[in-house]
């Protein structure tokens, strides 16, 4: 027999590691609709995943906090210098979340916690570097860097804490009907969302692929011109020993011509829980040269 | 406190997942591994106050996915794409696919995935002992099947 060195099981992991990577990542809510439609069945427990494990965000009292100056806040904490620049993709984001809940118990809530935020998004896609900021209206901020495709990354790390509200109700099960969104994936509007599978399909789903464009002429919370594309995804969700009907609406607005999201809005609504729902407005969207530490792992640590 | 529940489940989603993808594109045709992830994560979102308590929750999902998947087709496993990865062995899926299923799938979990014996065990719903077993009769085989120098 011709033998000859061979680390199998080194290369047993390399190659899982590459079957597992060509699969997309499953994201709670970005799942829900990938594929071919799905039976009943799944169908109801996709709409489940979506209605309680909800990775959203929120804000209501920070549109105003995301105008103020956003090129100013934003550089004020990164860091100050790194070997050389970089050329990114800079996306800026409102986002608010509310509530009118109905619970029969006492609702869901974080001592201290916001239900409005901005979340600041830089790309360098030739580099796979993508980071998030997550800043709060009292200054405060937590980071997640995304390293490769953000669909599949190779690493994904984090620093600082999140200071979202969960709105919900407390249920024998759960409740959680919206949170904070981002924080253990990439939070974008437009960003990072080009990877294909090998047959072509978006690996990060949008409204093109989860929505259906609603006739008629719409605009965002800004007054921007935009096309309306929506989703709505109905199931049941089982908690205090009954099933109890749920909607969830998604709805895009999209610029025409560029189809670059403007804004996007979902409401979660659940039978005996009540509604909750949040709305992402895109406040700025440009492409700068930033320093490269803007992507320094330092003082981060592993989220998987 | 439930709000701190949510944090949970989804570090616990976070934490799990790229383990059971992979564990999981080893056993099911990889257009059913999505479905078969969404089934585990919604039985885990329906049953958290218990598989939060998991000693092993990875192997456990993996159990409920494969048995809560659309396909009964189990043991498919792709080839290396010998573009992605020059330095595996061409002949490595089809020795493993030649293994018997339980050796296959032991050496998949323990040597492609990282699974410890302990998750492996519950997985595959057999003992400890006889995760070792299977793992060290189908690495026998693959290494005599790939002609591999022990020395």
């Amino acid at each position: 027999m011709n033998k000859r060195s061979l680390d199998i099981e080194r290369q047993l992991r390399a190659w899982a590691e590459d079957v597992g990577n060509s699969i997309p990542v499953f994201r709670t809510p970005e799942s829900v609709g990938l594929g071919s439609p799905p039976p009943p069945h799944t169908q109801r427990r996709r709409a489940l995943v979506a209605a309680l494990v909800t990775i959203s965000v929120s804000a209501v009292a920070s549109l105003w906090y995301a105008r103020a100056a956003p090129s100013s806040r934003v550089a004020a904490g990164l860091p100050a210098s790194g070997v050389g620049n970089v050329t990114v993709v800079h996306e800026s984001v409102a986002y608010r979340q509310e509530a009118q809940l109905t619970c029969a118990d006492a609702p869901l809530s974080r001592s201290g916690a916001f239900n409005s935020m901005t979340i600041d998004t830089w790309g360098d896609a030739a580099g796979e570097l993508w980071r998030n900021r997550v800043t709060y209206p009292d200054g405060t901020y937590r980071d997640l860097l995304v390293i490769g495709e953000p669909s599949r990354p190779r690493e994904v790390l984090s620093s600082g804490e999140a200071k979202g509200d969960v709105l919900g109700c407390v249920v024998d099960g759960n409740g959680i009907l919206v949170a904070e969104p981002g924080q253990g994936s990439l939070y974008s509007l437009n960003l990072g969302r080009s990877a294909r599978s090998n047959g072509g399909a978006p690996l990060s789903p949008g409204y093109a692929e989860l929505g259906m464009r609603v006739p008629g002429s719409f605009a965002d919370s800004e007054g921007r011109q935009a096309e309306l594309w929506r989703q709505r995804v109905t199931g049941f969700a089982e908690f205090d020993g009954g099933r109890h009907p749920l909607v969830q609406t998604t709805e895009w607005f999209v610029e025409s011509g560029t189809g670059r999201v403007l804004e996007t809005r979902y409401v979660n609504q659940v039978q005996s829980l009540g509604l909750a729902q949040w709305t992402a407005t895109l406040i700025e969207s440009e492409t700068s040269s930033v320093p490269k530490a803007v992507f320094d792992r330092s003082g981060y640590e592993p989220v998987r | 406190m439930i709000d701190t529940v949510q944090i949970t489940f989804e570090g616990f989603v976070a934490a799990v997942e790229p383990g059971l993808r992979r564990a999981l594109a080893g056993h099911l045709p990889s257009e059913s591994v999505p479905d078969a992830l969404a089934e585990a994560f919604a039985y885990s979102w329906e049953h958290w106050s218990r598989v939060r308590q998991l000693e092993n929750p990875g192997g456990y999902l993996f159990r409920v996915a494969q048995s809560r998947s659309r396909t009964r087709k189990s043991g498919f496993l792709p080839d290396p794409d010998p573009q992605r990865l020059p330095h595996v062995e061409p002949r490595l899926g089809k020795a493993m696919r030649a293994l018997p299923s339980q050796q296959r799938s032991a050496i998949w979990l323990v040597h492609g995935c990282g699974w410890t014996y302990a998750e492996t065990a519950e997985a595959l719903d057999i003992s400890r002992s006889a995760v070792g077993t299977h793992v060290g009769r189908g690495m026998s085989r693959l290494r005599s099947y790939l002609g591999v120098d022990l020395s």
